[in-house]
């Protein structure tokens, strides 16, 4: 299952886990601005979970690129194909 | 060993599945973090670390403290960004005993601050610093062609790291821990590159060696990198992306590396290795496969890897580490292969402890750890059978267990992977102790007012035993090497040393040093002959290496304790003059003693009434040990 939904699903418990927030609620429209923690810092540590989880590499152009939760599980999408 | 081995700690314990609620469980747990610490024992990924080290510092700052955790104020001062370490070095400090605070500064502040000019720093008050600066904070060209030109980029490198380190001491009163400078890959031009002056990979090896000398105690970023690879290491994305200094999945392995070195530094390192024998030390299992059925030596690629590994036992015993055996066998069998087989490398002599039974392994552990007057702490278990490892880990929390690779080829490498011995503290010949505590020497001369203070903050013990088998040895090495602090130079053979220990009129007492930096080891050995109502103290040598940190007068209490115990009224002391012991002419003058006979010849015979003898009001050095009655081993004592 590699669709955007399938892969935000799998994107919560990563996000708790990265972010330390057992109780997040990850949604699509969800934006760095909404999450206290989830600083620059840790924004790099959720792509590099990212990376190492769905086992792919992500350009430093699309990691620039990301704007929302949903932006990321569309990528994480297009590449796993 | 793939890099996933390393990266992954694969030696360790995978963390459980319930991990978040396993770290709330183990901060509910009794306040001696012995939970906590052996939750720790497992291979936690970056994103746990972070957890764990968080969880842990969220219930200290509510006031939560554990009594088994050794507490150290730890800064550490980066070109890069350093954060992300803080929770994953805490998390891995619980692993080795340590309740890390830890203070990051990064980027440029990190080295005004290693100059003196941080006042967040000051007022953290580190008592260690570690200095976690990469090739991006160095200038490594130019300098290409020339011996001369190289010469002097280098030294313009280690100038740089050298003020770091001389301001940490300076400034924050810490002691300073470096990390060698791993060379990136894109560095170099090619393989010619070893033979011309001034290239970057030559300029980091003359600065490592260097910062290596000069430093308090060393990190060695270098050889990780060249184990797991710099194409890894180094990240470039995350590095643009975020001054990350090296890529995080490796995050874990570097906080387990930093966490050795700061255990080691606190006497936290592992000393015994307890080996299995079937299926470990050889193949086969020797009860059942016959003395000349089990597979060792070469010949067989199975037989090659048992060898490996009993090469690297014998290599670890040479730095120190004492060796052990544990295995479920008929004891007369289990020793066998180690008299009739040529081709195993280890002896039973190689063995302080060699338990072949059916009694359970822990039990062994326990009786071992008595024998041998060393915590469970101290221990390693390796054992090829996951129900005994299983066993040993939910009774002995305490004693690592190392996982072990499906393929035995890997079992020689797993002991070099787990670190458990950094800085092994038996190693009386260690070259790097030595430097240590040249270094903690100088730092003492900083500040030479308050010496009293130092001592006092090194948290000096001072373990006294009766010379039996599991010291005798180091004793007579330190009798008989020696010269300077010696009273008397008599020199004993280990025969006339046992004969000694048997003599019911005699004492020998082994005397082992530690504090809070390190373990000295037996430091000193004293001989005492009694005589009617005086007891005679026959030897007394100490090693140089602790000079002036008062153990001497801790170890006159010794003698009055002895004394008194044994009914005496006097001590009694002499000094045989020899070409190299003046050092120690007026000892006994220093102590208190009374002159009662000085001979042409220089020799001088000395007494102590212990009548109205008073101890110091404030030792800096607390004895531990039996009581003196329990010591003597005489067949009339009190």
């Amino acid at each position: 299952m590699t669709t955007p939904d399938a892969i935000l699903a799998r994107l919560q418990p990563l996000f708790q886990d990265i972010l330390d927030i057992p109780d997040l609620n990850l949604t699509a429209a969800m934006t760095a601005a909404d999450v206290d923690e989830w600083d620059s810092l840790n924004h790099i540590r959720l792509i590099s979970a990212i990376e190492q989880q769905f086992k792919v590499q992500l350009s430093s152009a699309e990691v620039e690129a990301l704007a929302c939760v949903g932006d990321m599980a569309a990528l994480v999408s297009a590449k796993l194909g | 060993m793939t890099p996933d081995y390393y990266a992954q700690l694969q030696w360790l314990l995978p963390a459980p599945p319930d991990f978040r609620e396993q770290v709330q469980a183990a901060l509910a747990a009794s306040d001696d973090g012995a939970a906590l610490r052996s939750l720790a024992q497992h291979g936690m990924n970056e994103a746990q670390l972070y957890q764990l080290g968080r969880a842990f510092c969220r219930a200290r700052d509510g006031g939560r403290s554990w009594s088994g955790l050794w507490p150290l104020r730890l800064a550490v001062l980066s070109n890069g960004t350093v954060e992300h370490l803080s929770a994953a070095l805490v998390a891995t400090a619980l692993r080795y005993g340590l309740d890390v605070r830890l203070h990051a500064v990064s980027y440029e502040q990190a080295y005004r601050a290693a100059l003196g000019d941080d006042e967040g720093l000051r007022a953290f008050a580190p008592e260690l610093v570690l200095l976690a600066f990469d090739y991006r904070a160095l200038e490594l060209g130019p300098g290409l062609g020339s011996a001369a030109d190289e010469a002097r980029t280098v030294a313009g490198c280690c100038a740089y790291l050298q003020a770091m380190c001389d301001g940490v001491r300076r400034h924050y009163g810490a002691l300073c821990l470096v990390q060698t400078v791993a060379l990136p890959p894109g560095a170099g031009f090619g393989s010619a590159d070893r033979r011309i002056a001034g290239t970057p990979l030559r300029v980091l090896e003359a600065v490592n060696a260097q910062i290596a000398a000069a430093a308090d105690a060393v990190l060695d970023v270098a050889a990780l990198v060249a184990c797991v690879g710099s194409g890894w290491w180094f990240d470039a994305a995350q590095y643009q992306r975020s001054k990350v200094p090296f890529a995080l999945p490796l995050v874990p392995l570097y906080a387990d590396h930093a966490g050795r070195v700061l255990g080691a530094l606190q006497g936290k390192s592992r000393r015994v290795l307890v080996l299995d024998l079937d299926n470990t030390l050889w193949g086969g299992v020797v009860g059942d496969d016959g003395v000349h059925g089990i597979v060792i030596g070469n010949g067989s690629a199975v037989g090659e890897a048992h060898l490996a590994l009993q090469r690297k036992a014998l290599a670890l015993r040479q730095r120190g580490v004492l060796l052990a055996v544990s295995s479920k066998n008929d004891d007369a069998q289990a020793r066998r292969p180690f008299r009739e087989l040529a081709a195993m490398l280890l002896k039973e002599d190689a063995f302080v402890a060699f338990r072949a039974n059916w009694s359970d392994k822990a039990a062994n552990l326990v009786a071992m750890a008595q024998e041998l007057s060393l915590g469970l702490d101290s221990f390693v278990f390796f054992d090829d059978n996951p129900a005994e490892r299983a066993l040993v880990r939910r009774f002995l929390p305490e004693v690592a267990v190392p996982e072990l690779p499906s393929d035995v080829s890997g079992y020689a490498l797993v002991l070099d992977a787990a670190g458990y011995f950094e800085s092994t503290a038996l190693s009386e010949e260690d070259l790097r102790r030595a430097d240590l505590y040249r270094n903690r020497a100088a730092i003492a001369e900083l500040a030479p007012h308050d010496l009293d203070g130092y001592l006092r903050g090194l948290a000096m013990r001072l373990e006294v035993a009766p010379v039996q088998d599991s010291n005798r040895s180091r004793v007579v090495q330190l009798i008989n090497k020696s010269n300077q602090f010696n009273l008397t130079t008599r020199r004993y053979s280990t025969a006339e040393v046992e004969a000694a220990e048997q003599d019911a009129d005699q004492l020998c007492l082994a005397l082992r040093l530690t504090d809070r930096l390190d373990d000295h080891g037996i430091i000193s050995v004293l001989m005492c002959q009694r005589s009617g109502t005086a007891l005679a103290v026959t030897l007394w040598v100490m090693s140089c290496r602790v000079i002036g940190r008062g153990v001497e007068r801790a170890a006159l209490q010794v003698l009055v304790d002895q004394a008194r115990a044994l009914g005496c009224s006097e001590l009694r002391g002499q000094f045989l003059p020899s070409p190299r012991n003046q050092m120690v002419a007026q000892h006994y003058a220093k102590l208190g003693f009374t002159l009662a006979l000085q001979a042409d010849d220089g020799a001088s015979d000395w007494v102590l009434p212990l009548a109205g003898w008073q101890p110091d009001a404030q030792p800096a050095i607390v004895l531990e040990g039996g009581s003196p009655a329990k010591l003597y081993s005489g067949a009339d004592a009190p």
